[in-house]
């Protein structure tokens, strides 16, 4: 399916991506972690097999948008925030997968 | 490497870190015309080719301090599709400010489009690493 992301754009309809990311990583049951995720474009991609997802982005807008862009079957396991991956604290190991999507 | 630490104490042993960006090159504009590829120029990332090959080092500094050990690595074509050159333009000032459009790309990009039936495309090397956060 073509990710339209506007009249008239059309990004990775091809998915190419989408089939590079899943040679990789095996997200079945996995708790992701992914930084820099933006308007929830990649995290799409992979949240339907995905045990849990937490989606953070500095930009609040890109974020309001992941939210609102998101299927509802994905809505249990999906949580998108705004938060600086420098700044977080993470007191116990608590994922298995991070994907650094285009931010480091 | 304050990122990388973080996402290191985030992940359990064994973890897996993916990292995906572009390869540090000047993606080309292409018009796809009556099934005929033509390159109308080539986008200006300087800035964003610099912060690529800045995250690379830092990704190697990970690996070389026993962070992360590096397993696979792939790349693929992430293409945009543009219907006309308006949709291209606000794509570009809304999602990718960072690149430089040469002042004459969107009248060389408007003049092939009214050749024939096509769009507008920029296909992008992108890069994708898979690593492990040690298991001990």
């Amino acid at each position: 399916m073509a990710i339209i992301e506007r009249l008239g754009v059309a990004l990775d309809p091809e998915e190419a991506e989408t089939r590079a990311i899943h040679d990789l990583i095996d997200f079945m049951g996995r708790d992701v972690l992914e930084i820099g995720c933006g308007d929830g474009r990649l995290t799409r991609r992979f949240a339907g097999r995905a045990r849990s997802v937490l989606g953070v982005d500095l930009d609040a807008e890109s974020i309001a948008h992941a939210s609102a862009q998101l299927p509802e079957s994905s809505h249990s396991a999906v949580t998108f925030q705004v938060a600086d991956i420098t700044a977080m604290e993470f007191p116990a190991p608590a994922f298995d997968v991070a994907i650094l999507s285009w931010s480091l | 490497m304050r990122a990388l630490r973080n996402i290191h104490s985030a992940l359990r042993p064994g973890g897996l870190l993916l990292d995906i960006h572009p390869e540090p090159k000047h993606p080309w504009l292409v018009a796809q015309v009556d099934a005929q590829a033509i390159l109308v120029g080539q986008l200006d990332e300087s800035f964003r080719i610099g912060t690529v090959r800045f995250a690379r080092a830092a990704l190697q500094r990970g690996v070389d301090d026993g962070l992360f050990i590096f397993e696979r690595e792939t790349t693929f074509i992430f293409t945009y599709h543009f219907a006309d050159v308006d949709a291209w333009l606000d794509h570009m000032a809304g999602h990718w400010a960072s690149a430089g459009v040469p002042a004459d790309m969107a009248e060389r990009a408007s003049n092939l489009l009214a050749t024939g039936a096509g769009e507008l495309r920029i296909p992008r090397e992108i890069h994708a690493a898979r690593l492990r956060k040690p298991k001990g």
